[in-house]
């Protein structure tokens, strides 16, 4: 029943887009059918194979009882990692690439340790292991706006 | 002339470092479970940019070489497959290792792996000019052809998910409709308003949203699982006797065979071909019955086949700018972002880069085999990296080669849309390798099928042209119609066979 409505959804985006074609700026010496032509075709072909794969869907007991997989990644740690990954997302900009990335990571590998090992990260193990963390991402920012003159984000330490 | 060229070009020690390099990286992530190579080659793209053509190459295609090879580790070790083109490896190597001749497995794996790797380089060396040559006077009729028959083939080999394979295949164009339209360069598509979307979404956020991350994410849920590797001897230097390469010698040849023509064939990748080639050495072998039960030739036969589909993939994507499979695709990607455009035009304008990269793949077996009989029981401890340390890390590594592309948050928030794309797709088996494979070929099957139009007057006429485009064309209409039809008449017997 899942799939099925994954299915309805992608056919609903897809007529949404299909509208929206009409809607695009064409020019008068293009002859070359519009830039509408090609992804209302795209469109119509994958309207056509979302009804196959309904009917086969609808056809098969097996499919109809298939488990469709996505409430899973919003459950439990897949859903804590990925809120994780959003607020890394969102505080990168502000805060630069070094803080956010040792807030992120921190957190991540201590969440992740207690969830593969049942504990957390204390004593010797957590002396060795943060240092080299945060010394690992400032060593990253380093090689990577140095050598590789990529642009990652200097935040409030702006350096 | 040109061949010392060539020479000083791939044998310098720029480059000979960065193939060391891409090789470790490769092998790397394709022996641990989870990681692969197109992840590997997404995220190594921001450190390409800052590279030449050659130098970018010679890390991609080492990369790109070690991640099909290191899956064995893993597969013999822990009955786990690397990377998907090791799952055929399982069936012998992991029965031999608790035998305990896990190091014999190991050389076997490494030593085939080369083989496959060289056999497949040769015939790249032999295809590629040939097809460039046959493709120069393609014009876009012939190019969209060339697209949709890869589209085609890619989803007409995903046996038992066709349909699947379709629909991934459309929403992959789709999404690559959006940005600014090809050819008038005067419609704005589906940005609303958003100017970041004027260029599209950038690949390397799609690879990585789609294939990385929601990995890394659904592996959260099973960090828990401990593995237990079988036991490596510490030996400097792991190769088979002479005797043992003799003996499977020709199973290696049969396999390489196998293992470079379905690379050459959009789709179907490493792990058919490693589960093809090792049925057919054990139909043709004189004790079938030993097969998986840790027999020689059932990881010759396998791990040959998986390294030799890389050469083949290679083949259509420099002679014909149609990738191979998802990795060939992405490193298109990569090449185009170095302003270079594979495909026949390569091998006329840039013939020094064309055979470069060929004979970089060359030096990267090479490299790859005495990196690998070398360092094959430190891969051994790589696989037991904790979970815990390796996704915080991959996971910054995501964002760094995100960032890297512009410096743009909009594509940081934007791939959590594909993460959620890649893990429905995958996780309900919709194959995500015509879903990138769509995205790399979109604007090329666009731009094609619109210039083809322009210049014969409307479609019909294009249909018309005695011209291999539209035997291509209907070759990508014939091919999964007829694949579908022979599945039927095959179940039905099966079904009177039962009754």
């Amino acid at each position: 029943m899942g799939e099925l409505i994954f299915l309805g959804i992608l056919a609903i985006i897809g007529v949404i887009m299909f509208g929206m074609s009409f809607g695009f700026q064409t020019s008068l010496l293009d002859k070359s059918g519009g830039p509408a032509l090609y992804p209302r075709i795209v469109i119509v072909v994958l309207v056509i194979f979302l009804v196959v794969r309904c009917v086969m869907i609808i056809r098969s007991q097996e499919e109809l009882k298939k488990k469709f997989h996505f409430l899973e990644i919003l459950q439990g740690s897949r859903l804590i990692y990925l809120l994780l990954l959003l607020g890394y997302a969102v505080i990168i900009k502000p805060l630069g690439f070094v803080i956010s990335s040792v807030i992120f990571a921190v957190i991540a590998v201590t969440f992740l340790h207690k969830k593969q090992y049942g504990t957390f990260i204390t004593g010797k193990k957590a002396a060795v292991l943060y240092p080299i963390m945060i010394l690992s991402i400032v060593a990253l920012y380093y090689v990577f706006t140095n050598y590789f003159n990529v642009l990652l984000p200097g935040g409030i330490l702006d350096f | 002339m040109e061949f010392l060229e060539i020479l000083s070009n791939v044998l310098n020690p720029q480059c000979i470092l960065l193939i060391i390099a891409g090789v470790i990286i490769g092998n790397v992530f394709g022996c641990i479970p989870g990681l692969n190579g197109p992840i590997a080659v997404a995220l190594i793209l921001p450190i390409t940019f800052t590279l030449e053509v050659i130098p970018s190459m010679a890390l991609i295609m080492g990369i790109y070489m070690g991640s099909i090879s290191g899956g064995l580790v893993s597969a013999i070790l822990l009955k786990i497959p690397g990377t998907a083109a090791s799952v055929a490896t399982t069936f012998d190597g992991y029965p031999m290792a608790q035998n305990g001749r896990a190091t014999d497995a190991l050389s076997y794996g490494a030593f085939a792996s080369f083989f496959g790797g060289i056999f497949s380089a040769i015939v790249l060396l032999l295809l590629a000019p040939i097809l460039a040559n046959m493709a120069i006077g393609f014009g876009p009729w012939e190019f969209f052809g060339t697209a949709i028959l890869a589209l085609s083939l890619v989803c007409s080999m995903m046996k038992g998910r066709r349909v699947k394979a379709f629909i991934a295949v459309a929403i992959g164009l789709l999404l690559k409709t959006v940005g600014m339209s090809p050819v008038d360069g005067v419609a704005v598509r589906y940005t609303f308003g958003n100017y970041m979307l004027e260029n599209g979404f950038n690949l390397i956020v799609v690879i990585i949203g789609v294939f990385a991350l929601p990995e890394i994410i659904y592996n959260v849920g099973n960090i828990h699982a401990k593995e237990k590797a079988a036991k490596v001897d510490k030996r400097w230097i792991f190769i088979p006797k002479l005797r043992e390469i003799k003996e499977n010698l020709g199973v290696m040849l049969q396999s390489s065979v196998i293992g470079t023509v379905i690379g050459i064939l959009p789709g179907m990748g490493g792990g058919a071909a490693g589960l093809i080639s090792y049925e057919q050495a054990k139909r043709t072998s004189k004790h079938s019955e030993k097969f998986g039960t840790g027999y020689e030739p059932g990881i010759f036969s396998c791990e040959s086949a998986n390294n030799a589909t890389s050469g083949g993939a290679l083949v259509p994507m420099l002679a014909l700018g149609v990738p191979g499979d998802t990795t060939t695709a992405i490193i298109m990607g990569a090449i185009a972002m170095q302003g270079i455009t594979p495909g026949p035009l390569l091998s006329i304008q840039q013939p020094e880069v064309f055979k470069t990269i060929i004979f970089i793949v060359f030096v990267a077996n090479i490299v790859l085999f005495l990196f690998q009989i070398s360092t094959i029981r430190f891969m051994a401890k790589i696989i037991k990296i904790p979970k815990f340390l390796l996704f915080p890390i991959i996971s910054i590594f995501c964002v760094i080669g995100i960032i890297s592309i512009r410096n743009s948050m909009f594509d940081l928030f934007s791939v959590f849309l594909f993460i959620v794309i890649g893990y429905v797709l995958d996780k309900n088996g919709y194959p995500l390798s015509p879903f990138i494979l769509a995205n790399v070929l979109g604007n090329i099957l666009e731009e094609n099928f619109r210039r083809a139009i322009i210049y014969y007057g409307n479609f019909g006429s294009c249909l018309q042209q005695v011209s291999i485009g539209t035997l291509f064309f209907a070759m990508a209409i014939l091919v999964p119609i007829l694949m579908i039809l022979l599945d039927r008449r095959k179940k039905n017997k099966e079904g009177q066979q039962k009754a």
